[in-house]
């Protein structure tokens, strides 16, 4: 297996594939990206596909395990650049739709994107791919911390896709991306969602939706992804968390 | 409407019999009667008044009612015993309301006070000439009709010469009007109605249908004529002659359209009417649209560039339609002419060809020549860019390097399109060609040298376009290169909305 990815989950007929390119300007700080692929029988999805940067690193990759033509949808958790920085390039290289809130449609012409019939945009409330019995669901995630900002939960491996939500900056190895211990992880974790994350209010709205749902992975688009006892931590962890607008006075 | 010029042109060659005992009214009257009627003869009295009549049987009377001898009422008794369908037009001083009441009851056609407006005599004088000869023609075409094949079912309409004189109900029924006046206000003649069809009878610059059909008595044609629901019809007509009124004619037309001939007499044009058809529905549905007030999405490609927006429909006219939308779509509009209207509620995406006005004031676009298309091009999937003027091209057909000029309309990661000042010979769909195309990317020369197939061409007043499908091409540059040109472009078209 190539350096830089990591199978999440594979049955024969259903795949998750976890990336890691990150944008080289931005070693220095550990800002480690991920980026992942959802293959359901040969049609792919692949979910926050990042910046220019790493466009051609992360076509390559994504080629090796589906042709890109048959990617249908690509899906942005929320505006950011190092999210949907390279929507020219896939708009250009692939055949996809893309996904996204429909406050940040518009936007998209900064990063040199006009194929607005090529998008299918989110309302707030989110939406459901359904692929036989199971589906893909867009779960919102507002000033999470985008205002329009969705996660992307896929029912059949049981992953929940989280954007920046569980995003740590850390100094992260190339090959298994995961928590070992939450309770060491949380160091890395507090600063960034602190300052990024709305408020609790919004925070605990997420985790009521997501913990309805059967969860055996968190995979956020930065740093280590959570499995098995660290989803349940950090989905309490989150609920109870202080941040954003709970801290008025600190900004002010 | 000039009443005395057609009460003149009306009354010709009828004859008119005025009772009054007041010597100089009744000179008076009879001099401004002459001045219509080819005959006006006068009597004093009831008496002299029915001795005339006898004699005259006149078609039209109008009489005092109190006069010596033989009164108003009761002349008029004696006349309609005589002629029934003789129109009485009564002037009196009085208008008691037992008067009136007789008169009613003596089938009179107008009461008139005296002293007589002139104005409303002439406009009657002239409705009872108009309705003595509609009775008199459809008497005519009554008795003629037995000779036309179907006639219960059929249109007819029966001519004066080329004049539309009479039609009967289902002629007016196909057109929708009231009356023959109508349909001549909204439609001018028939034969204008006849349309152009491969071996069907239609005004030529030569000869009027009008004429081929009195000139060809009872020989049968093919018509196509619109109803007034549009809706194309076929018909056979034939034109008969009526013996006993010369000039007089009988046209009448069976609908055969159940038959579904059209197509065997000529294809093409058939296909160009259910296209018409198509955008007379079209029209319909925009009027829909507008009325509900929906979004329409309008299209436009700048230099290959996308820019698209939603709009709604002000108005629709008969040929064009005015959409309200935001100053981006309007300066697309503006620059790349050709706007694609999407919206949920149309069959396909119509196509706008042509702009009439862009409104900046008021955030209208105003375009025509609209048609349905059969692809949709919004839906594209491959992204095509006008590059920038740092290129060139060569094309090899089988070693044999074309020599005219090349121009790169547009290209994309599958494909070319190149503008030619000429084919080169034998160049055919599906042949395989080598092309070398320099671009640049990033100050630096982008060559891509590549096998192709040509997939169409074009032709405009004089060039060629040609589009070639990539065999293998490498990608990663040319994604760079069209990305960073639709940046570009992005760029250019926001700075044209500041100019």
């Amino acid at each position: 297996m190539a350096e830089n990815e990591k199978i999440l989950y594979d049955d024969g007929t259903h795949k998750c594939i976890m990336f890691s390119f990150d944008d080289e300007s931005h070693e220095d700080s550990f800002l480690s990206v991920n980026q992942y692929l959802i293959i359901q029988n040969g049609v792919g999805v692949l979910v926050d596909p990042g910046s220019e940067a790493i466009f051609d690193e992360l076509y390559d990759a994504v080629s090796a395990h589906i042709e890109v033509d048959n990617i249908k949808f690509i899906f942005f958790s929320h505006q950011d650049p190092d999210v949907s920085g390279s929507i020219a390039q896939w708009a250009v290289s692939s055949k996809a739709k893309f996904i996204m809130s429909a406050l940040w449609v518009r936007f998209m012409s900064h990063y040199g994107f006009m194929e607005m019939s090529r998008i299918m945009n989110l309302s707030d409330h989110g939406a459901k791919l359904k692929f036989g019995s199971e589906y893909l669901k867009f779960v919102p995630a507002h000033f999470l911390h985008s205002p329009g900002n969705f996660t992307l939960y896929d029912s059949k491996s049981k992953i929940i896709f989280s954007g920046d939500i569980g995003a740590a900056v850390v100094n992260a190895p190339d090959d298994y991306k995961h928590v070992n211990s939450f309770e060491e992880h949380v160091e890395h974790l507090h600063g960034f969602h602190k300052r990024y994350m709305g408020s609790n209010k919004l925070c605990r709205a997420w985790v009521e939706k997501v913990k309805e749902l059967d969860v055996d992975i968190i995979a956020p688009q930065h740093g280590l992804i959570f499995e098995d006892e660290n989803v349940e931590k950090f989905l309490d962890w989150l609920q109870e968390l202080k941040c954003g607008s709970d801290y008025l006075e600190e900004l002010y | 409407m000039d009443v005395l010029k057609d009460l003149k042109s009306e009354a010709k060659g009828f004859t008119i019999l005025y009772v009054e005992d007041n010597q100089a009214l009744r000179q008076n009257a009879a001099k401004l009667l002459q001045k219509f009627f080819d005959r006006v003869d006068v009597a004093a009295d009831g008496v002299i008044a029915l001795e005339m009549f006898k004699k005259n049987l006149y078609p039209i009377v109008i009489t005092d009612i109190k006069m010596p001898n033989m009164n108003g009422f009761k002349l008029i008794k004696n006349i309609k015993h005589l002629r029934a369908d003789t129109k009485i037009l009564i002037m009196s001083g009085y208008d008691k309301k037992e008067y009136l009441i007789e008169a009613i009851e003596l089938d009179v056609f107008r009461y008139l006070k005296k002293p007589v407006n002139l104005k409303a005599l002439t406009s009657d004088l002239y409705i009872a000439l108009k309705e003595i000869k509609e009775a008199r023609n459809t008497k005519i075409l009554y008795a003629n009709l037995q000779n036309i094949f179907n006639y219960q079912s059929s249109m007819v309409m029966m001519l004066n010469q080329t004049k539309p004189v009479l039609a009967n109900q289902i002629f007016l029924d196909f057109y929708d009007v009231d009356s023959l006046e109508e349909f001549k206000e909204t439609y001018r003649g028939i034969s204008e109605q006849f349309m152009e069809h491969d071996g069907f009878l239609y005004d030529s610059e030569k000869i009027s249908s009008i004429d081929k059909l009195r000139m060809s008595e009872k020989k049968l044609f093919h018509i196509k004529m619109k109803n007034a629901s549009a809706e194309i019809k076929h018909l056979i007509a034939k034109y008969q002659i009526i013996p006993e009124k010369s000039g007089y004619g009988i046209l009448s037309f069976d609908d055969v359209t159940e038959l579904k001939l059209l197509k065997l007499f000529d294809e093409r044009q058939t296909d160009l009417d259910d296209k018409n058809q198509d955008n007379e529905a079209m029209f319909k549905l925009l009027e829909v649209i507008q009325r509900n007030s929906a979004k329409v999405e309008l299209h436009n490609y700048y230099k290959g560039l996308s820019i698209t927006h939603d709009g709604v429909i002000v108005e629709v006219k008969n040929d064009s339609i005015v959409l309200k939308t935001i100053y981006m779509q309007q300066k697309a509009v503006q620059y790349e002419k050709r706007t694609i209207l999407v919206s949920e509620a149309l069959p396909s995406a119509i196509n706008c060809s042509e702009v009439v006005k862009i409104g900046f004031e008021n955030q209208t676009i105003e375009v025509k020549n609209l048609k349905f298309m059969n692809s949709s091009p919004i839906s594209r999937s491959t992204i095509r860019v006008v590059p920038d003027e740092k290129q060139s091209a060569s094309l090899f057909l089988s070693e044999n390097k074309f020599h005219g000029d090349i121009i790169i309309e547009d290209i994309s990661l599958d494909a070319v399109k190149f503008k030619l000042n000429a084919l080169p010979a034998g160049l055919q769909s599906g042949d395989e060609v080598n092309l070398d195309i320099v671009l640049e990317l990033d100050k630096k020369p982008l060559i891509i040298n590549t096998e192709a197939t040509m997939l169409r061409k074009s032709e405009s007043r004089h060039s060629f376009s040609v589009v070639f499908i990539f065999k293998d091409v490498k990608k990663r540059d040319l994604v760079k290169y069209i990305t960073k040109r639709q940046m570009a472009i992005i760029r250019e078209f926001k700075g044209l909305q500041n100019g």
